[in-house]
């Protein structure tokens, strides 16, 4: 192109529209190679003035329409109108990648781009679990109906054991600190794990690439093997004032209610179960008689729970409210741009109490210093305050779907709160504890405050036309306090209020300076070249503990006692010092250098090799470096002359192979400690803390890709097909020692793991005029997944915490361990388990007869997204299917069969219970004898079930304003949209929810025991309405 | 274009500096609490705080954890419902999943560790001779006291097999070795044996404050072993060696466990300084009925066999609470908030030496003495009789009202089986069935070739 410079100024004006003749706002004209353009107004008119004389090429670009250039000469014609068509084709899309950004025609690696808008129409708790079904071998298993619940995604399967699987989130390019253990227990928590992505706001975000293979991923080095999320958020491209503004009000409710008996049948199924084990008379019922009352007084009790029927999960439970107000501006002038953001939410969940409020404020600013000199600044301040439920084994909920009985009134006839049966009015309060999740409620309260602050700024000099050199500052620094506030009554047992602090500071520093030279010669190939080096420090510090506990009707500092405190209140002024624990400074440091080159040869071979040396304080002096290579290339097949094809107009292939590592487990944990903390009879004491392994090293994984990429009909159809095989040595097991060891455990590198899968998308346009345009997308991942060694270790040496999966060399991560459940037998009714020898047997033996018996890893997950456009319409749904996994409901073993004194579930109809049933369920047995066993806890695969299912996630109804509406609100465009989430479920899973997650015990549970459930609050169903406006 | 060779080299040292000091940056950063293993043991007070450590266990796994576990398996409780970690206990079929036992199996072990790494490490530290003795001495006492509390807990007891090679527990030599099979309880005792005696040769006689272990209170702890193993002359050479070496008396009626003081017949005992360093609880938590009904209740035929006796002060020690329209009897030893309790009582020593002398038709008079001198302390008539079976009768009982819900009385019962042929039934349970040893958890499991306990077979 050349331009002429002549004498005078000219202007260049116009309209741009779509196929319908809709006017597009906000299109870009640049004159090419220069710094000049302008966009489109509301009614799609552009003007370009200040022109000179000459010829000029002008590059008209806009999202989702193919871009358009124009050839004009000046002087000559002034008005240029132009129709832009929209564009199916994402292969010219430029997308993220780490340390830069690529075309993605010329992407070597594996890369899955999600747009910011697309999280946002799904109601999640947390930004992250709007990924489910976006991506293809990206897997996302939903936590809880809480607020704030986290998810576990894995991204090709899951490659560690004790080694944390996280992606790594990088956040315009500052890699996060997320670490879901922070707090000091599930229990404080209210059996709820730590979810420090969920104050992020996902309103901020423009995209998220997810890099899955080792050409991707690689760069990453030694934190790639789970893969990478980028996280990239929104910035002003232009110098015009724009505003947007969007609102949401949601609902949320149960995805599904527990269907257990009532009062009467629970007392029926009861006295059965007494009676079958052997026992006359009337059955004593927890919190009402014992086993050693006189018949009368069990009889007396028996009929006065009859005459109750407490419903303790509609007591417990709301349709919980959520609002969300977004705002946002991008404007700027030639030398400084901003987009600043700000956000408000207060998300309800359907528990009554608990729920999370968000307030974020952003602002990315990007500066023009210098013709060659660039500064970008990201800064955000994201404040969240969770206010806590007990659920799960810590109450509230979790009574209710447990050991809160029907037969139990909520309150006396007084008004008091009932905690027994006291028919005469003699027991003393203190002795009755009966379980009442409304008490519980009305004497403690909890709250999780997050206040995190992620700040980045990076410098960019463009040293020559070829050379350009970028240095990235970041800082995250997230302050948490954990706050629970317990009136006397609570645990029957204190005689003072009590307040409790936990608190955790997390600081993350990184830097990193990455240079881009471009050493291409000639205009057919080009050849790049990328340098870099990064450091990061992090650092956990905090306390436990911090305990103030006062008189009921005296703070100490002036204010009354005796009622629940709220959000803030806590005072560490007043607290008791003695009781305060230190946590360990956890520091880890990451030293790295990388280098990246990447060939385009006559633009149809894409040649690329990364390779990264991490140093990490993580391992001892003779471990302490790691190197990752990965090399890829590409081929677009359709651009050879020889390649003939009417119906495929882009075929690619690619193929990457490399190393990738992973470091993330405790810091320190090859050398040998002695611990100082804590004290006896006022004296120090020191002692052992760690074993010493100084062999301990990087996880690394072998990760190989094969991909093909296909257009068809010019876009009408694209697929993309990719294979894998990782596999990864050397894998760190935190072993559970002997306990003669004196030691609890200890890192090792033991286990060798294979994943390997295939992964499919398939976007099609079936109809795509003027007026109607149907996109439909489909995308699948079949992963298998094997644990193949563990060294000399037993299953048990590597536990999946409480909830019974194992490691299992030739099965997968995630295996459950139970006792295989024959049947019931007809004659009896008791449950027949298999031995170790395979043989029918009564007798419950976890010692000797437990075995592998099903995993919990889903090995076919995907999703199914349609967008149907009409007219001023857009109906969009997403379909969620995950398949091939079972589901441990270890709840069901004290809900099902056995009768304690927990809730029954309806499904207790299909028991035993006269010889000759043939029954799923054995026999009702209060005395866990009759069923061959000596504790309450019945593991066996009797509560294993295949949980596949099929979600329709979400579904939305937007309607486009007509311009002209628009405009009388004051705004250019705007559209409202209602939704649903979670509203229809296909399975056959017969309990509570398929696709809900417990807390977690550590990381090795993480990594063990998804889809598993104890007492878990089912996923929400939400109703949303939805405002957009851009002014 | 071509790149400048000072362009490049520019570069080249913007990246070099980054960089800097990168073996600085990824050094080891330890916590503020914590030390690498060299650093942490330099001096003699680093020596004396890890002694400090082993006391810090014992006072988390002995003061009411360990003894509650005898106490379930015993005739002396009550407990309803059943489910739950101690109710499997209670019902003698526990197994390696209980969370309660197999949590608890842990700690002797961390004592064992601790002594061990002390004993192996002393030398590398400049002390005098008498402080090393000390030091070493305590460590022995203590991987012997460990060792004692673990094969009472997880293995039959000494005289189940004629030459008592049925399996023991894993002995702890050393800090680190290979997985090891469990040693016989032959072994088992000969090695707790040979510590006490090395303990015994290295220790000061008595160290005045009676929370850390002296020569007396090794000799107390010989005692108790040889007590178990049914030797009584040695038995009551060591009782007597403690009684009379050490500075105590019997004190009053109910000082065991009391409230900011010392223990006043503790030859060695636990400290609670506060509710912020309780170490208490363990009884509290399952025994103590001052705020409702315990979980662990005392067993109706005891306080019939308190009422033998209308002047035993010991009868104060149980009580009567409503449950659900229901009388429970319940223990109230434990009713304060924050105590101090004994491991080794000098009471304990004067029925050691009592029983071992009747046991050996040694000095009747000595015996009569003994045991009068607590029954005196408990508001008891002294004992007139001189015969020997008598008096051993009366001595036994009296034992099993005095340590009531203290976790010693079942090591009686087992040794009356195993030693003397008794036919002991304990809650129509015999007292060698399988269920009367604890299990040990599934962690045991985790290298091949352990062998774990029988189950079941008591019920």
């Amino acid at each position: 192109m050349l331009s002429f410079a002549v004498m005078g100024q000219y202007t260049v004006t116009g309209s741009i529209t779509s196929e319908d003749g809709e006017a597009l706002i906000g299109v870009s004209i640049m004159v090419a190679e220069s710094t000049k353009g302008t966009i489109t107004d509301i009614d799609g008119s552009y003007i370009l003035d200040n022109l000179s004389g000459g010829e000029y090429r002008l590059e008209v670009s806009y999202i989702g329409y193919q871009s358009q250039t124009i050839t004009v000469s000046l002087p000559g014609q002034s008005t240029y109108d132009i129709v832009l068509l929209e564009d199916n084709n994402q292969m010219d899309e430029v997308i993220v990648v780490g340390y830069g950004v690529q075309r993605k025609r010329e992407v070597t690696g594996n890369i899955a781009s999600v747009k910011g808008a697309r999280l946002m129409e799904t109601v999640t708790p947390s930004f992250e679990a709007a990924l489910q079904g976006q991506a293809a071998g990206v897997s996302v298993i939903q936590g809880s109906g809480l607020a704030g619940s986290g998810s576990v995604i894995r991204i090709r399967g899951a490659s560690s054991i004790s080694a944390g699987s996280e992606p790594l989130y990088v956040i315009d390019g500052i890699p996060l600190a997320v670490d879901n253990f922070l707090a000091e227990a599930n229990f404080q928590n209210g059996a709820f794990n730590n979810n420090p992505l969920a104050s992020l706001n996902p309103n901020d975000i423009e995209s998220i690439e997810v890099l899955k293979d080792a050409a991707a991923a690689g760069i990453y080095g030694s934190r790639g093997t789970n893969g990478v999320i980028l996280i990239t958020t929104k910035r002003s491209k232009t110098n015009k004032l724009e505003i947007d503004l969007s609102t949401r009000v949601a609902t949320s409710q149960a995805a599904n209610k527990p269907d257990y008996l009532n009062g009467q049948e629970w007392l029926q199924l009861r006295q059965e179960a007494w009676e079958l084990d052997g026992n006359t008379g009337t059955v004593w019922i927890p919190n009402y008689s014992t086993e050693n009352d006189a018949e009368d007084f069990k009889r007396q009790a028996f009929n006065d729970a009859s005459q109750v029927n407490t419903d303790w999960w509609d007591e417990l439970t709301q349709t919980g409210m959520k609002y969300e107000v977004n705002l946002g501006a991008r404007f700027g002038t030639d030398k400084v741009k901003a987009y600043i953001g700000g956000s408000y939410a207060d998300n309800e969940s359907y528990i009554i109490g608990n729920s999370l409020k968000r307030q974020n404020l952003r602002a990315n600013l990007d500066f023009a210093l210098s013709k060659r000199l660039s500064a970008k600044v990201s800064s955000s301040v994201n404040h969240s305050v969770n206010e806590r439920v007990r659920t799960s084994y810590t109450g509230g909920l979790g009574d209710a779907m447990s050991v809160s009985l029907p037969i139990y009134p909520v309150f006396n006839a007084d008004g008091s709160f009932w905690r027994g049966y006291n028919p005469d009015g003699t027991i003393p309060a203190r002795n009755l504890n009966a379980p009442n999740p409304a008490f519980g409620n009305e004497n403690f309260s909890g709250y999780t405050e997050d206040t995190r602050y992620i700040n980045n700024l990076s410098f960019t000099y463009q040293a020559t036309d070829r050379i350009s050199l970028t240095a990235v500052g970041g800082h995250d620094l997230l302050r948490q306090n954990n706050d629970q506030y317990e009136l006397l009554q609570f645990n029957g047992v204190d005689t003072l209020d009590r307040s409790e602090r936990d608190f955790r500071d997390v600081l993350n520093y990184n830097a990193n300076v990455v240079a881009n030279i471009d050493l291409s010669k000639g205009d057919k190939n080009r050849l790049t070249l990328l340098l870099g080096t990064e450091a990061q420090y992090t650092n956990t510090s905090g306390y436990n503990n911090l305990i103030h506990q006062f008189d009921p009707l005296n703070r100490g500092d002036g204010l009354a006692g005796g009622t629940l405190f709220s959000q803030g209140s806590h005072s560490e002024a007043l607290r008791d010092t003695l009781s305060q624990d230190d946590i360990n400074n956890d520091k880890r440091t990451f030293l790295s250098a990388f280098t990246r080159v990447n060939y385009d040869i006559d633009t149809r071979y894409n040649l690329q090799a990364s390779m990264r040396v991490d140093g990490s304080s993580a391992f001892g002096p003779d471990n302490k470096y790691g190197f990752f290579p990965t090399v890829s290339a590409g081929w677009i097949i359709s651009e050879e002359s020889w390649f003939g094809s009417e119906s495929i107009n882009f075929l690619k292939l690619r193929s990457s192979i490399g190393l990738l590592g992973n470091s993330n487990i405790p810091p320190n944990q090859f050398v040998g400690t002695i611990n100082t903390l804590g004290n006896y009879n006022g004296q120090p004491i020191r002692y052992p803390a760690r074993l010493e392994n100084s062999d301990l090293r990087w996880e690394t994984t072998r990760v190989f890709d094969m991909g093909l990429q296909i257009g068809l009909l010019n876009d009408k159809a694209q697929i993309e097909l990719a294979y894998y095989d990782k596999l990864t040595n050397d894998a760190l097991l935190q072993v559970a020692l002997p306990g003669y060891y004196g030691f609890g455990s200890f890192f090792d590198n033991v286990a060798e793991i294979l994943n390997r899968g295939v992964e499919a998308t398939v976007t099609v346009f079936p109809v795509s005029t003027s007026k109607v345009r149907w996109r439909t997308s489909i995308n699948a991942a079949y992963n298998y997944n094997e644990v193949l060694d563990i060294g000399s270790y037993l299953p048990d040496a590597v536990s999946g915490g409480t909830n019974d999966t194992r490691v299992v060399p030739g099965e997968s991560i995630g295996t459950n361990f139970l006792i295989p459940f024959l049947g019931v037998d007809p004659d009896t009714g008791q449950p027949i388990y298999l031995d170790s020898s395979g043989e029918p047997t009564f007798v419950y033996d976890e010692a000797n007869d437990r075995r592998a018996v099903g995993n919990v890893l889903p090995n076919f997950t995907g999703g199914w997204t349609n967008t149907l456009s009409w007219g001023a319409f857009d109906l969009s749904a997403l379909l969620v299917f995950s398949q091939g996994f079972d589901y441990y409901d270890s709840s069901s073993k004290r809900q099902l069969a056995f009768l304690t004194d927990w809730n029954v579930d309806r499904r207790i109809a299909d028991r035993w219970q006269q010889p000759g049933d043939d029954s799923k369920y054995p026999r009702v047995a209060i005395d866990p004898a009759s069923h061959g066993n000596t504790k309450e806890w019945f593991n066996t695969d009797l509560w294993l079930e295949d949980a596949s299912y099929i979600r329709l996630r979400n579904t939305s109804l937007r309607y486009n304003l007509p311009v002209s509406l628009a405009k009388k609100m004051g705004a250019s465009t705007g559209s409202v949209t209602i939704g649903g989430t979670n509203l229809l479920t296909f399975t056959r899973f017969s309990g509570l929810d398929p696709e809900v997650v417990r807390d977690f015990d550590n990381v090795n549970d993480r990594n063990l025991s998804v889809n598993i459930s104890y007492l878990t609050p089912p996923q929400e169903r939400s109703y949303t309405f939805s405002v957009n406006l851009t002014f | 274009m071509k790149i400048s060779t000072c362009k490049m080299w520019g570069l080249l040292v913007i990246l070099a500096f980054t960089g800097v000091g990168c073996q600085d940056f990824l050094a080891t950063d330890l916590p503020d609490n914590e030390l690498s293993f060299d650093e942490g043991i330099q001096t003699q007070q680093d020596l004396e705080e890890m002694v400090n450590s082993i006391y810090d266990v014992l006072a988390n796994s002995l003061s009411g954890q360990g003894q509650k576990f005898a106490e379930l398996l015993g005739q002396d409780v009550n407990m309803v419902g059943n489910v739950g970690d101690d109710v499997q206990i209670y019902r003698r079929s526990t197994d390696f999943f209980n969370g309660s036992s197999g949590g608890w199996y842990r700690d002797p072990y961390f004592v064992i560790y601790r002594a061990n790494t002390l004993i192996e490490q002393i030398d590398r530290v400049g002390i005098d001779d008498v402080d090393r003795d000390r030091l070493v001495g305590e460590s022995y006492a203590l991987r012997a006291y460990a060792h004692l509390e673990l094969v009472k807990l997880f293995a039959q007891p000494y005289g189940y097999t004629d030459d008592n090679s049925h399996p023991g527990i894993v002995l702890r030599r050393a800090t680190f070795t290979d997985p090891e099979p469990r040693s016989s309880v032959a072994d088992v005792y000969d090695l707790i044996i040979s510590d006490l005696l090395t303990a015994r040769a290295s220790l000061p006689t008595l160290n005045p404050e009676g929370v850390r272990v002296d020569g007396c209170d090794v000799a107390a702890l010989l005692a108790r072993v040889y007590l178990y193993q049914g030797q009584y002359a040695e038995a009551q050479l060591w009782a007597n060696t403690a009684i009379t070496e050490s500075a105590k008396t019997l004190g009053a009626f109910g000082t065991r466990y009391v409230v900011g003081e010392q223990p006043q017949d503790a030859l060695l005992y636990i400290v609670s300084t506060s509710l912020d360093d309780n170490r208490s609880g363990g009884w509290r938590g399952p025994f103590a009925s001052d705020l409702g009904v315990p979980a662990v209740r005392a067993d109706f035929g005891i306080s019939s066999l308190l009422a033998d006796q209308p002047a035993d002060l010991r009868r104060s020690t149980i009580d009567t609470l409503q449950d659900a329209g229901a009388d429970v009897q319940v223990y109230t030893k434990y009713n304060m908030l924050v105590f101090n309790s004994t491991l080794l009582s000098l009471t304990e020593m004067y029925y050691i030496e009592a029983e071992s002398i009747l046991r050996t038709s040694g000095d009747v008079n000595r015996a009569k003495e003994l045991l009068n001198a607590i029954r005196l302390r408990n508001g008891l008539a002294e004992l007139e009789t001189n015969n020997p079976l008598v008096l051993l009768n009366e001595l036994l009982i009296d034992k099993r009202k005095e340590f009531l819900a203290e976790g010693i009385n079942l090591w009686d019962l087992k040794r009356r089986g195993a030693i003397h042929g008794e036919d002991v039934v304990i809650r129509e349970a015999p007292w060698d069935c399988a269920g009367m040893v604890l299990q040990f958890p599934a962690s045991e499991i985790t290298v091949v070739g352990f062998e774990l306990n029988e189950e079941g077979g008591c019920n």
